[in-house]
């Protein structure tokens, strides 16, 4: 299990391989854009949030959008940071058992453990956006320009996300066995 | 649909040797065929919610003589927009869901929930039961909702810390929650208050801290959350109307047989007097624990509130139906 | 279902599928099978079991805890500390379970507690020749502390789970937390005595002055939090956005620890813990749905109740259980799935919620010491450069000292009633 706060969190820098150099460079691209998109969304959700704290307590002002709009904000910013999570090898898991294993068996293990995470990522990613086509009949209250829709849009891209990085992952474990034999 | 109702084998229910179905309420051992229906509403299993959803299970599970079973939960299976949700996608086969939430995609329904829009129960009834409440109907059946009544909340009052409302004049500066919506914030506004919009799970400790000073709800709903052990008064108030839509999901609804449908409907309308009248009684004793234990102000100006609050119906007026308002004020 | 569900879910996590993955598969496998519901609901489940608005507490005490160790809060804590009490038989260990309590009191996480004082004191012990499995031991389990004394995302987490006051958890955590930072003192110093560990160079008054000086913008923090809860200036949960913007301005404009290239770490550091976790809690929320449509947590608590009526072994069954779940599970992943489950169950054997809450904190709170899956372990092994194995002997002491206070915690409910009852007047 890695530990809840990780020490180091910079992703270790993907193994290139040749024939997958150019699906490095591009995942590298996503999760730069990704990193920044859900870093600006991190910095607004807490202005907003300290803001409204601020001036009901010295302005007594409030507004009414402030609750939904940051928790649609939390929303993407777990989306967005769950696939850096896994790009940057931070999900928790109990690596206990098959850190027992020989080498190549714990490599089947890994492959299957990509495979099965990989099977639930592309039913989110069609549920998700079933989902999302259901919700897009109802309107926030408070921002009534904002079809649900866009909310829950950020389970099928996030679950893509993740799936990118996924099968990265993958290409690392059998790459580096190719390199050894 | 991929077949989303409730489970069971979908035997075509060879009327089941099993007699009066009416003797085993806690059915855990119900014949086999028993077609389970998971009904749901958004509140505690102590609330009057709970208590209207019991009285549908026992009319269900008697009048079709044990044919069918129903669970009925309470929060549990979510807040009333992820039952929207539910009955919209076959997870959920019957709830009841305030109109407010309804209103995220019916834009029509915030009438119901718009300040003083009802002067007393018999002219909700009227309009809710008639033709306009008809229309509505009609107008979520076509959201993937079957929509059969209308229950209640009822009518809510308001608690603070500081002072006694008696008029529109006493509310002024104070820190009163809203839930997330934009004609509540007006309408406090419109009286003079600061309105808070706040999750309903923070409340009870913001009014304790004093990081707001009040909030309204129906006086049973203050009793039963005990925030009368943090704030000093209540006033009797009918600012805003609370009512619910009970439904069925259509995935479940197409599989009843035509004799069923007319049976469920029947069901929703005495299960609706029925959790009307008990909202009446739990208001009235809820009435009295406040009573003995805040101050509570029996006659507050309400002509004064509704006075000052028109002009929000007005700026509201664009959003709805024309004529809806008028119609609905008579 | 519920074996086919229950079995799933351990074979895919002994198979190191990701928790979060791990919980959504095995929610699919169930819901697969009842056969009568869409797979839509997933995603409807991890978006509702996301948006909350209390849960927003989580990315931000997460956030203020990167910005606090970015921009030196930490490292005054710590001199603070050592200069008043460094001078004592087993100083630095001493000075670190202190610095434990006080940083506890400003960060919400154990393992964070951990991270951001140990990489500082138990080279500081090491150096001071004690041994390096001692100064492991006793920063592992101080850390812990991290989410007992308040802010605690754990209980942040349980609150949301149980629809408890989390303002009333955060206060129930203050006892219990100073009593087990107290009894670690008087451990520390009993063992340091019998090892003949010393205590660093008495500081002088001006030198204790000073670093008190320096230490004042962190030492308020707390006071800031937990005092503007409680006269009302914000909530529990916006107490946590409060600290992310005073740990911002401390590091930024008076300690001018924080720049922009730190700063945007912390904000990197931020999207992935907090994504991880609330990650699990998404698809938590989908697995919580499932049990719960299947009326699992009745039949688990009609079980319960035939098992015995009696609280006291009730509450006994509960901690064997969450010790066996500790080993393995970290804390917050753990309450998201099993508050909801065994809250209501307590619940009916007249159990408080806030104290329940408060026995799964400091259970799950132990868990991070206990092998094999601990974060604190890992966390002060990696820093101390040793094997945990190794840690063993060191820590034996230090773990049954907790024990011994989770047992007094869950036998008696007023050391964590008594101060939120007393706050509410
Ligand atoms: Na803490
Ligand atoms: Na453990």
């Amino acid at each position: 299990m890695k530990s809840e706060i990780p020490l180091s969190t910079e992703p270790q820098p993907l193994k290139k391989h040749s024939a997958f150099a150019g699906y490095f460079k591009l995942i590298q691209l996503v999760n730069m854009v990704t990193k920044i998109v859900a870093g600006v969304m991190l910095v607004i959700m807490s202005v907003v949030v300290f803001g409204s704290v601020m001036s009901r307590y010295f302005a007594n002002l409030s507004w009414a959008w402030v609750e939904e709009g940051a928790v649609y904000l939390m929303i993407w910013i777990v989306a967005l940071g769950a696939s850096l999570a896994v790009s940057a090898k931070h999900m928790i898991a109990v690596e206990a058992v098959v850190m027992m294993f020989s080498r190549p068996l714990w490599r089947v293990a890994k492959t299957a453990v990509i495979i099965l995470s990989v099977a639930f990522l592309v039913t989110l990613i069609i549920v998700g956006y079933n989902m999302a086509a259901l919700a897009s009949d109802q309107i926030s209250i408070t921002l009534p320009w904002l079809s649900l829709f866009w909310v829950y849009l950020s389970i099928p891209v996030g679950a893509f996300m993740m799936t990118l990085n996924m099968i990265a992952t993958l290409i690392e474990i059998w790459s580096e066995a190719e390199v050894k034999e | 649909g991929s077949g989303s109702t409730p489970s069971s084998n979908s035997a075509p229910a060879p009327a089941p040797e099993k007699k009066s179905g009416g003797e085993q309420p806690k059915a855990e051992q119900t014949s086999q065929e028993a077609v389970v229906l998971k009904m749901a509403h958004s509140n505690n299993d102590k609330h009057k919610y709970h208590k209207g959803m019991l009285e549908v299970k026992r009319l269900i599970e008697e009048k079709s003589n044990g044919k069918f079973k129903v669970e009925v939960f309470p929060s549990t299976l979510g807040s009333d927009k992820e039952l929207i949700e539910g009955l919209q996608m076959g997870t959920v086969d019957g709830a009841i869901i305030n109109t407010a939430v309804l209103a995220s995609m019916i834009p029509d329904l915030a009438v119901i929930d718009m300040p003083f829009m009802f002067k007393d129960r018999e002219h909700a009834y009227r309009v809710l039961d008639g033709e306009v409440g008809d229309e509505f109907l009609q107008k979520i059946n076509g959201k993937d909702i079957v929509a059969l009544s209308y229950w209640e909340n009822g009518f809510k009052g308001i608690t603070n810390n500081v002072r006694p409302i008696k008029t529109p004049e006493d509310l002024k500066g104070l820190k009163i929650r809203t839930m997330e919506s934009r004609a509540q914030l007006d309408a406090f506004k419109a009286w003079g208050a600061n309105p808070t919009p706040m999750s309903f799970s923070e409340v009870y400790q913001a009014m304790q801290q004093g990081v707001i000073d009040g909030h309204f709800n129906a006086p049973d709903t203050v009793a039963a959350n005990k925030m009368y052990e943090v704030q000093k008064y209540y006033s009797d108030i009918p600012l805003f109307y609370g009512a619910l839509v009970f439904g069925f999901s259509p995935a479940t609804w197409n599989k009843f047989t035509d004799e069923e449908k007319q049976m469920m409907k029947e069901i929703a309308i005495e299960s609706r007097d029925f959790e009307r009248k008990l909202a009446q009684e739990e208001e009235k004793a809820g009435i009295e624990t406040l009573k003995a234990n805040m101050e509570v102000e029996e006659n507050p100006d309400v002509q004064a509130f509704i006075d000052t609050v028109k002009p929000v119906w007005k700026q509201y007026e664009g959003e709805f139906t024309p004529g809806l308002i008028d119609r609905v004020a008579e | 279902m519920t074996p086919i569900v229950g079995s799933g879910l351990l074979f895919f996590i002994l198979l190191s599928v990701p928790i979060a993955l791990a919980l959504g598969l095995a929610s699919a496998v169930g819901i697969l099978y009842i056969g009568d519901i869409p797979l839509q609901v997933m995603a409807q489940r991890m978006v509702n079991g996301v948006g909350h608005f209390t849960l927003m507490a989580l990315p931000f005490f997460i956030f203020a805890g990167y910005l606090m160790e970015q921009g030196g809060i930490s490292r005054r804590l710590i001199q603070m500390v050592s200069a008043f009490v460094g001078h004592r038989t087993g100083g630095v260990a001493i000075v670190t379970v202190i610095s434990a309590m006080l940083f506890s009191s400003i960060s919400g996480s154990g393992s964070a507690t951990t991270a951001a004082l140990g990489s500082i004191l138990i080279p500081a012990m090491i150096a001071r020749g004690y041994s390096k499995s001692f100064a492991a031991s006793v920063q592992a389990t101080s850390g812990e502390l991290g989410i007992i004394i308040p802010p605690s995302i754990a209980m942040v987490i349980y609150g949301i789970a149980t629809d408890t006051s989390i303002g009333d958890l955060f206060m129930a955590g203050i006892i219990p937390g100073l009593m087990i930072g107290f009894s670690l003192v008087l451990l520390t110093f009993l063992l340091a005595k019998k090892k003949g560990y010393q205590g660093v160079e008495k500081a002088s008054w001006s030198e204790r002055w000073k670093a008190l000086r320096e230490s004042f913008w962190a030492l308020l923090m707390p006071i800031i939090i937990l005092g503007g809860i409680y006269t009302g200036i914000f909530t529990p949960t916006e107490s946590a956005v409060v600290a992310v913007v005073y740990a911002c301005i401390v590091g930024f404009f008076i300690y001018k620890e924080i720049n922009w290239t730190t700063f945007k770490k912390s904000v990197n550091e931020t999207l992935i813990t907090s994504g991880m976790i609330m990650f699990i809690i998404a698809n938590a929320s989908i697995f919580s749905w499932v049990l719960t449509r299947e009326q699992v947590p009745q039949k688990m608590a009609a079980m319960f109740a035939s098992f015995s009526s009696d609280p006291f072994v009730f509450l006994l069954l509960c901690n064997f259980f969450l010790f066996f779940v500790g080993m393995f599970f970290d804390a917050s992943p753990a309450i998201i799935v099993l508050a909801p489950i065994l809250t209501p169950i307590a619940l009916s054997f007249g159990v408080d919620p806030v104290h329940f809450g408060l026995i799964m904190t400091v259970n799950m709170a132990m868990g991070m010491i206990t092998p094999p899956v601990g974060v604190n372990l890992f966390v002060a092994c990696k820093i101390a450069n040793i094997s945990m194995e190794n840690m063993m002997k060191d820590l034996i002491p230090f773990w049954l000292l907790i024990v011994a206070n989770l047992l007094i915690i869950t036998y008696f409910p007023q050391l964590s009633l008594w101060l939120p009852n007393f706050l509410k007047g």
